[in-house]
Order: C-alpha cells, then structure tokens, then sequence
C-alpha cells in the first residue's frame, strides 16, 4: 500500500521529465516547435554559450596547475632542498 | 609581492600624502574601499527614493506626489506622476539598486575593503589599477544620473531593456536616456573588470604566508568566487549593450526582426549575463553572513567546507540556468526542460547554506548585536526569496505568475534582503573602517524597524501577484480585477515609506559615528580574522609585520585557549597538532 | 637575510615539517614571515590571463549571436548580398599564423637573452601584423564599396563586429607590440627580464589564436 503510493508518486513527479511534449502546457510556444530551423539555432548558441564558461575556467585552471606542479617541482629539486636540510639537521642536533 | 612588501616597510609609516592623494585619488585599497561606501549609499538614496514616488503612483493613482511639484512639465504634471516618467522610475530604480548600490557596496567596498586585509597583505596587486575602477565606475555613475537630465528623460525600458523595446527610440520615445543609460554600464562593465582581475590576482597570489585556501574565510571565498563570476559573465553583457548601441545607432538590425533580426537574442544574451549577476549580488552577502553568524554566536562556522563548495557550486549552476528567465518568451519545450531541473538543482547548495547558518546558531552563545541582527534578517529573507524561486522554476507555474508582483516579491525579498547583509556588514566592519564604534540601541531600533516594515511592503506583493497584479503597470485601477486589491497595494506603500523613514535612524547612527569622539578597539567584536590584528583604521600598509597564519578563520570557543576567540595569527606553543587539523 | 629568518623560524618542528611540503603559490609558503617566495605565475601574467578570460567571454557573445543568425537563416549569404573575399583572407590567416610564429620566436630569444635576434623577431611580427590589418581594411573598402553595410541586415553587421572587433584587438596588440619592440630595442630586456616581451606574446598569442575560429565561422560557414 505505502509502496504504491510511494511510486505513483515518483511517476507523478518524473512525468513532466519524461512526456515533457505533452507536459509542457505552454500558452506562448509560438518559436518553439521542433522544426523551426530558429528554434535550432537557439539551441546550439545556447549549448555554445554555456559551455563556454567552463572551457574557459578549465583551460585557465589546467595552464595554472601545469604551472603550480612545474614550480613545486623547482622547488623540490636538491639545490632547493640542500639549503633546508642541513639546517633541519642542526636543529635536530640542537636537542631542544 | 616581496618588493612591494619590503618598499611599503620602508614607507609605511612616513607617508605624508596631500589631500587629493589621501581621500581623492588613493591606491590605498582601504579608502578606495571607502569611496565605494559613500557612492553605493548615495545611490542608495536616489534609488530608494525614485520607489517611493512609484508607490505612491501605485496606491493613489494620478494623483499629487508631495513635495514633488517643482518638477518641470513633462517629468511630472503638477506633481502628478505620467506614465512616462513611471516607466523611467522603474528602470532607474532597478538599474541603480543593482549596478550602484549592492554592486559597488558588495562587492566594490567590502571587496576592496577586506580582501588584503582578511588575507594578511599590504595592499591589492594593483593598487594604480585598483584607483582606476573606482573612478572608471565613478564616471559611469555620473554617466547614468545624468540621464536624469537629458531631453526625453533617463532610459523606460526597464532594467532588463528588452529589445525590441529598447532598439528603438520610438518605442520608448527616449533617445539620449538609453544611449546614456548603454554607455554607462559598458564603462561600468569596464570597471567591475578591472576590480575583478585585481581580486582575483590578489587572492591566488598575495595571501599571507600559512593562508591556505582553505583557511580563508568565508567572506573571502564568496569574493572570490564572485570575481570570477563577474569576469565571466560580465562581458557578455558588454557585447549585447554592444550590439543594441549599434542598433540605435548605427542603423544595425541585431534584435529588430523588420531588418532581419531577433529580439529574443537581447534576452538570450541579457540572461546570460543576468543570471549570474544575481549570484554577483547575493554571494558576497552569504559569505559576509556567515562570518557574522560565526562570530557572534561564538562558534566555529558549521561545515566550512560545504559552505565554500556550496558557493563554488552555486557558481558553476549559475550559468547554466539562464533559460528559466525566459520561460515565456518561446523556448524549445526541451530547453524549457533542461533550464527548470538545473534551475531546481541549485536550490540544493543554497540550502545547504541555509541550514549550515542554522547549524552555527544552534546551541552557541549569541550575542545580539545590530551587525548580528541584520545578518539574522538576510537568512530569513533570503529564505522566503528562496523559496518563493522554486516555484517560479517550475515552467507550468512560472507561466502564471510570471511578470506579476509574485516575481517583484522575490526578486526584492533576495536583492533588498541583500541589503540587510549591507547593513550587517557596515555595522560589523564600520570599526575597523573608521576607528569608531556605531551606536548599538540606534542600530537595534534600525533593525526592527526596517525588518518590520521590510516585510509589511514586500511580502503582501506575493498576494498581488497571486491575484493577477502586472509587474510594471502603471495604474492598477485601471482593470476591473484588480480594483478589490487596492487596499494591498495602499498597505505597502505606506510600509514602504515607513521603510524609507527607518533608515533614518541609520543615517543619523552612520554621521554620528563617523565624528564621534570614542575611539573603536583594535578587536571589538572578538573576532578571528586578520583584519582585527590591525589597527582601526588600519594604516597605510595595514600591518607592522605581515602576519603569519595558523589555523582557519572561524577557532571560536576553542577549547586551547581560555578566551572564546582564537585568532588566525596567534602562535600556540602546544597546539600544533591543532593548528594543522585544519 | 630569508636564510637566516629560515634558520631562525626552524626551531619550531611543525615549520620545519612545512618547509618541506611543498610551495603551493602565494599562500602555502613557508611561514617566514619576512619575504615570499615568487608565486608560480607572476601577478602581471595572472591578470592578463584573468583578462583574456574575459575576452574570450566577450567574443562568445558575439559568437553566440552570430550561431543565432548563422543556423536561422536558410540562405547564407542571404541574396543579394556580396560574397566575402575567402581566398584572400586564407592568404591573410597564414601571414596572421606566421607572425604568431615569429612571436613565440622573438620570446625564445628574449628568454635565451639575445637582443638583437629579439629585435628581429619582434619587428618581423610588427610588420606580418601591419600587413594583416593592411590587408583587412583594403577588403573591407572593397567590400564597402559593393554594398556591404553595417545597416545592410544581420549578415553585413555581424561581419562588420565580429571581424572589427578582432581587428580593433589586432590593432591595440600591434600598438603594444611596437611599444615592447621600442624597448627592446633600447635593451630594456634581458635574460633574467623579459616579462614585457611574454605579456605582449601572451596577447599576441590570443588574438592570434583567435582569428582562425572567426575565419571558420564567418568566411567559410
């Protein structure tokens, strides 16, 4: 009984998701019907468009991460590293 | 950095600028900072202003503003308000609360203001270019107000300038007011561009030495965050006011369909923009929030990291939903689809910042301070605006109650709410941007009164919405349905001048305190962020020693110390084990 | 004196411990307290990079507007309108490809600190970008001349944005590049400083990586 509910329920909830043709109870779709070459056109610039954002934040991210790896890596070469060792080992040497 | 660092030690405290460099044109980011403040709240008085005269119109219809007579003949008749010059109230009203309140407070102002110094440095990356966009945005305030002057008046296209509306001047019948008003928000395009590379640069690369990402506060990651945002979308805006300056003046056919045009392109391309603009206006509010909730109930903040991937996530939805602007406008019903559910799915993180507020307040010893208060007002408001945006996600019930006072109610519940966050924040760092302390029962009386009334004039809009009641109309009474909702619509206009009238309070508060004698403490509200390790006001360079950070922001009621504040930079000598949990 | 604050800060285990982790940009470095070490991309790249971002959002405007007007239209060029000159501006995008070349050439001299090779290269590119812009603003007379209008319909205005908007960004890169070639010129630049020469290629690089999408879109869509 609480099963049944419960998926009707969730059939309810997704049936706009799933017919969304006929669930789209619009009263002023004139420009968008399927086979309107506009409607197309919109769809693509609006695909373009939103991918945009995150091809360029990605590319930004990839360039500073290429660049962040590459300076840790400089910075963990043994020149780097000779300074802060014996250093570190005087302190140990210290006994403090 | 470590030039400029080790120049600014030299000079830092033998600066002897001469006015115009001090307080005219400064590259000090604090009084940058500051110069946004009086801008923002200057604008914020015309803008609230040009509502009031709306709403009288609204309730009285046609009949004599008081006080408003002396306007010339075809602004107003007598003090009577013509539809015409509503229609230019309205859009000023929006464009000047959006672009030149909230925007250059928010974002401009504490922006500046907090940035170097939440972050543990001397100053912005570039200080030259920094001075640049306050004066760059100045201009352009300058540009917009003096529309209000011009023959046929500033632009009535409303905020959203819907083409083919605004492509032509005979739509309107305002020539020079929509040039006026496109030029500006190009300049002012350039502005926010300018302030947005500076922060994000300062903020990737000029932290304090032990400031990790993820020790920033909160303020900090919506700032952030809100750059970024701003550096993305921004532009796209700048092409379509573009592309509708050539169509008024170059005789280019963009968004008019008789020369082959689309006017729903200027909405496609507005709503790119405008979609994370609104996330432009309403981050830096969540992130001012949370560390005043944080701070004045004396508890970390709940869930550090979700809030932060909570507003990184919110960032990236947000340019994914712009279609759920334009349900009505004709859409492929797929589209219409897709924009509801990404639409619906970025109510999930803003709730999870919801209840993380509610998690910090829960069980902590809160202290009710004015900043503290207005802070409370945001969450609760943006909660009902937040609410009220489900249901205009969904596409069937958007197609109701779109362009009706339902959606004047939201918008004003997240953007005026934002407003309760300005507050919050001006009271909160108003120490440390003067060096005196804001009078505490004036601001508990700003507060009630203004969340009081707040919600007396925009929540019965929700009814007038529900009832058919058209966003920008001009004369309600016009339409027989709507008669019997006049009495809704005389009671908000009498709560929105209430409104207007307690924000006196705060004026008098705000004047008073900028020349009271009683110098603020370095750390009044007892707070760990960096900024109160400086002094107040802190001077130019802002630190003696640029501090060293060991934990994150939010060590409140720890139990290492016996205080119930922990700050950033204090060293324990026991607790490192501690200090590197975070 | 950052070897001595170093020394003097080791005392404690826990900055020692975070000495050897690794430097993440500004924030994570160690806490000496007295001085940074240089963060992985300096301020002045980071916001030209931060800047392009923002140009690359501009231009996806006018992409997306054009995609609009591009896919809506059943004929393209709509009749009775000219067609635009392909073959010639092939010919432009490679002399516009080569001056990217010669770019990355002149940055590489300026790296391996080779004045005069850096002089060289940076005029060579001043002069393939000068003939770029030479050639567009003779076709686009050309073009005037047969009726192509910023007011004659979406095709003729957004040829007239899309392209004058990369051209106005040729021109302010070959303006900024003829400033760099008149310091590089009196050896302003050397191996160990050569940022004005990288930014200027970073720009460079992106108007002129930039062209090809345009001429795809614009001359052969």
């Amino acid at each position: 009984m609480k099963l049944s509910f419960f998926l009707s329920a969730l059939l309810a909830a997704a049936a706009p998701v799933l017919f969304h043709s006929a669930a789209h109870a619009c009263a002023v779709c004139l420009s968008g019907s399927a086979d309107d070459p506009l409607t197309d056109a919109f769809n693509w610039s609006v695909l373009f468009l939103m991918a945009m954002p995150y091809t360029v934040l990605g590319s930004i991210g990839a360039f500073l991460f290429y660049n962040y790896r590459r300076s840790t890596k400089r910075a963990s070469e043994p020149s780097a590293r000779t300074t802060i060792a014996p250093l570190t080992w005087i302190h140990k040497e210290s006994g403090r | 950095m470590s030039e400029a660092a080790t120049a600014h030690d030299a000079h830092a405290h033998h600066v002897e600028l001469g006015f115009w460099r001090t307080y005219v044109f400064s590259t000090d980011h604090k009084m940058i900072g500051r110069q946004f403040l009086f801008l923002g709240l200057f604008m914020l008085i015309i803008g609230g202003l040009l509502a009031m005269m709306m709403r009288w119109q609204l309730a009285w219809p046609e009949t004599e503003i008081p006080l408003m007579s002396w306007v010339p003949e075809p602004y107003m008749y007598g003090g009577i308000l013509p539809p015409q010059t509503y229609n230019a109230f309205f859009t000023m009203h929006a464009t000047i609360m959006i672009f030149f309140v909230v925007m250059p407070i928010m974002v401009g102002c504490f922006g500046n203001f907090l940035i170097p110094l939440m972050i543990g440095t001397r100053d912005m990356a570039f200080p030259k270019l920094n001075l640049l966009s306050f004066w760059v945005g100045a201009v352009s305030g300058v540009v917009m107000l003096s529309s209000f002057f011009v023959p046929g008046g500033p632009a009535a296209s409303g905020w959203t300038a819907y083409a083919p509306l605004s492509a032509q001047a005979a739509f309107t019948g305002v020539e020079w007011g929509q040039h006026l008003w496109i030029i500006s928000l190009i300049i002012l395009g350039i502005s926010s561009l300018m302030g947005s590379i500076n922060y994000i640069t300062t903020i990737v690369n000029m932290r304090a030495p032990g400031m990790t990402y993820f020790r920033m506060p909160l303020t900090i990651w919506s700032l952030f965050i809100t750059a970024i945002l701003l550096l993305l979308a921004l532009p796209v805006l700048t092409t379509a006011l573009a592309m509708l300056l050539f169509d008024r003046m170059f005789g280019t056919s963009f968004f008019l369909s008789q020369g082959g045009g689309e006017p729903l392109l200027w909405q496609h391309l507005f709503w790119f923009f405008g979609h994370p603009e609104v996330y432009v206006l309403v981050l830096p509010a969540m992130g001012v929030t949370s560390d005043i909730l944080s701070t004045f109930s004396r508890k970390p903040i709940f869930g550090y990291h979700a809030m932060a991937f909570s507003m990184i996530s919110i960032a990236f939805l947000s340019f994914t939903v712009w279609g759920h602007h334009m349900f009505i406008s004709g859409m492929n019903p797929l589209l219409g689809t897709a924009f509801m559910m990404s639409t619906m799915v970025i109510a999930i993180p803003s709730a999870i910042k919801t209840f993380n507020w509610l998690g910090t307040l829960w069980g902590g010893s809160i202290r009710f301070t004015s900043p503290m208060l207005f802070a409370l007002g945001f969450v609760s408001n943006f909660l009902i605006g937040g609410l009220s945006g489900i249901f205009m996600a969904s596409t069937p019930v958007d197609i109701f109650i779109h362009d009706t006072y339902y959606i004047v109610a939201h918008f004003h519940y997240v953007v005026a709410g934002i407003i309760f966050a300005l507050f919050a924040a001006v009271y909160y760092w108003f120490p440390k941007m003067f060096g005196r302390m804001m009078n505490e029962p004036l601001g508990k009386i700003h507060f009630v009164l203004t969340y009081i009334f707040f919600n007396c004039a925009f929540f019965p809009m929700h009814f007038l919405g529900v009832g058919g009641h058209m966003r920008r109309i001009y004369n309600p009474m016009q339409y027989e349905f709507l008669q019997p909702l006049q009495g809704i619509n005389v009671f908000i206009t009498v709560s929105a001048f209430l409104l207007g009238l307690s924000q006196i309070p705060f004026l008098v508060n705000f004047i008073g305190s900028l020349f009271a004698k009683k110098r603020a403490e370095k750390n009044p509200w007892q707070a760990n962020t960096l900024e109160w390790t400086a002094a107040s006001p802190p001077p130019h360079g802002n630190f003696d020693a640029v501090p060293v950070v060991y934990r994150g922001a939010y060590e409140y009621s720890s139990p290492e110390v016996k205080e119930d504040w922990l700050p950033q930079d204090r060293q324990l000598a026991t607790t490192s084990t501690a200090a590197r949990l975070h | 004196m950052v070897r001595e604050a170093v020394a003097r800060r080791l005392i404690e285990p826990e900055v020692a411990e975070e000495l050897r982790t690794p430097a993440l940009g500004g924030g994570e470095e160690p806490p000496t307290g007295v001085t940074s070490t240089q963060p992985a991309v300096s301020n002045a790249r980071l916001a030209l990079l931060m800047f392009l971002a923002a140009e690359v959002m501009f231009f996806a405007g006018l992409i997306g507007a054009f995609i609009v007007f591009r896919l809506a239209s059943p004929a393209w060029p709509p009749p009775f309108q000219p067609r635009l000159p392909v073959g010639v501006t092939a010919i432009n995008t490679v002399i516009l490809l080569l001056s990217g070349l010669t770019m990355r050439l002149a940055l590489m001299a300026a790296r391996r600190g080779k004045p005069t090779r850096l002089v060289q290269w940076l005029s060579i590119t001043a002069l393939l970008g000068t003939v770029f812009l030479g050639i567009q603003g003779y076709e686009w007379l050309r073009l005037i001349g047969f009726g192509l209008t910023l007011s004659s319909g979406v095709y003729g205005a957004t040829f007239y944005t899309l392209i004058g908007c990369h051209a106005v960004h040729v021109f302010g890169a070959a303006v900024w590049l003829i400033a760099v070639l008149l310091q590089a010129r009196r050896g302003r630049f050397s191996e160990r400083s050569y940022a004005g020469v990288q930014l200027c290629a970073m720009y460079w690089t992106f108007v002129v990586g930039l062209w090809p999408v345009l001429y795809g879109l614009v001359y052969l869509s």
